[in-house]
């Protein structure tokens, strides 16, 4: 599978994504300059972690206008797979390509640590090789990480299986200690309600070698390559071959 | 040109967090007064003359819900100042907003400079360069001015660099709390007979502050 990870001005961790791509899951990746357009090589993106533009304005304000995001909402629309990670996160918040926001932890403080996370859905693209019910530990590293979205926004999201992952103690219950940020619902991360866009506050690429603590960030990219959940697009693809 | 000035805060049902930590450090502090603390962002927008129409309000909204706020968890508000400001010239009219900040700096005559207090002549330590009187200022040697001077933009540096920039000025007058004059190009600098009239009738110190040399 081949990955097109999008560095905006100020993205940091773009390396680590291809890393972990490359030389840990031996598939292909190219960086991306946020002023190209053209995503037609790639099967799956991602939009890394970091402070794009300085995080000026918002995170994810100004980089929400960058020339590439139009084409990220038709490589999505394709069906193709996209993953904002952090930063990434926030910035597909701002686009309106998830529903919500992130704003200022609740402690105020910028929050690096392991955290815990809860599968809530597996029958998605992006976490089909886990179970429900299974806890991820993965690091989080943000300021502004708080998920916050309206009541009638998040029942429409829990209707549709959009939260598919949330903060929670080691044992996998979902508390107010086990919450880092002052997020509602305890939610780390959200998809789209076509099942085509995933974010998510914590960093599975800094969790993907056993070597650095956790190697349960794979789970999410090799779902991400595995091309056995029915999302929109891919169904019809299958009704297809099935129908010759 | 006419002049926007944009609050943007955390819609009111969400904790804010920032404002939160703050009220407990002025709690903290002894201002058990302080009952809710929110902290927002101002942002001013100079508007070309020539595109100031009838649609400048929508214009202006539409800036906020496309960039300056973000709907889903902040609100904004729009504060339109198109009062005609001639450079160098006639007293500029300050806007509502900008006035309560100039009010600030004068009003906070209780904390003093710690080190190198300046003195009157009869050894009164001065706290406000700017509620200096003229009388008082006119008997002070080069030396003393020079020093009070210096304490003037110890104290209020920030503010007075805030309303060169607000007026894109290259010098401003200041009498008490307020900018009553100021100019786009030092040919402009008020004279040293001005401002001794100026001094003498509102018996206040005239300071001239100017932009620093950009580089």
């Amino acid at each position: 599978m081949h990955f097109g990870i999008i560095v905006f001005p100020g993205s940091n961790c773009d390396r680590d994504c291809a890393h972990v791509i490359n030389d840990v899951m031996g598939h292909s990746c190219r960086l991306v300059w946020h002023e190209n357009t053209d995503l037609s090589a790639f099967d799956g993106l991602i939009l890394p972690g970091g402070f794009a533009h300085g995080d000026y304005l918002r995170t994810g304000a100004i980089a929400r206008f960058s020339p590439v995001m139009d084409s990220v909402a038709e490589f999505a629309a394709a069906g193709k797979p996209v993953i904002g990670i952090c930063n990434g996160f926030q910035i597909l918040c701002e686009a309106r390509f998830l529903p919500g926001a992130l704003r200022r932890n609740s402690g105020q403080h910028f929050i690096c640590r392991d955290a815990h996370l809860r599968v809530e859905h597996n029958e998605n693209r992006f976490l089909q090789t886990t179970n429900i019910g299974d806890v991820l530990t993965m690091p989080i590293r943000h300021g502004e990480g708080g998920y916050y979205a309206d009541e009638a926004t998040l029942g429409e999201m829990a209707a549709n299986k959009q939260i598919i992952l949330r903060y929670c103690s080691a044992d996998g219950l979902i508390t107010p200690e086990a919450n880092p940020n002052g997020s509602v619902g305890n939610i780390a991360g959200v998809m789209n309600r076509e099942g085509t866009i995933f974010g998510l506050m914590p960093h599975p690429e800094a969790a993907s070698e056993i070597l650095l603590g956790s190697d349960d960030g794979l789970l999410i990219f090799r779902s991400m390559m595995e091309q056995i959940t029915p999302n929109r697009a891919l169904t019809a693809d299958l009704n297809r071959e099935f129908v010759l | 040109m006419a002049t926007a000035e944009i609050h943007v805060t955390l819609k009111p049902t969400l904790l804010d967090a920032q404002g939160a930590t703050v009220l407990k450090a002025l709690h903290q502090l002894g201002h058990t007064q302080a009952r809710n603390a929110r902290i927002g962002k101002y942002i001013t927008i100079e508007i070309d003359d020539a595109q100031v129409g009838p649609d400048l309000a929508q214009r202006l909204d539409l800036m906020c819900r496309q960039l300056l706020a973000n709907p889903v968890i902040e609100d904004y508000e729009i504060v339109i100042d198109d009062a005609p400001v001639a450079p160098g010239t006639a007293r500029a009219t300050m806007p509502a907003v900008a006035a309560r900040v100039a009010a600030g700096p004068v009003a906070a005559t209780t904390t003093s400079l710690a080190s190198e207090e300046v003195k009157t002549l009869g050894g009164q330590p001065i706290n406000e360069p700017f509620a200096l009187d003229y009388s008082t200022y006119e008997v002070m040697t080069t030396e003393e001015r020079l020093e009070l001077r210096e304490k003037a933009f110890q104290k209020h540096g920030p503010w007075i660099m805030r309303q060169i920039q607000e007026r894109r000025a290259a010098w401003i007058l200041c009498v008490g709390n307020e900018v009553v004059e100021s100019g786009s190009t030092l040919d402009t600098y008020p004279s040293d007979e001005h401002l001794d009239s100026l001094g003498n009738a509102r018996d206040l110190v005239p300071w001239v502050f100017t932009r620093p040399p950009t580089h």
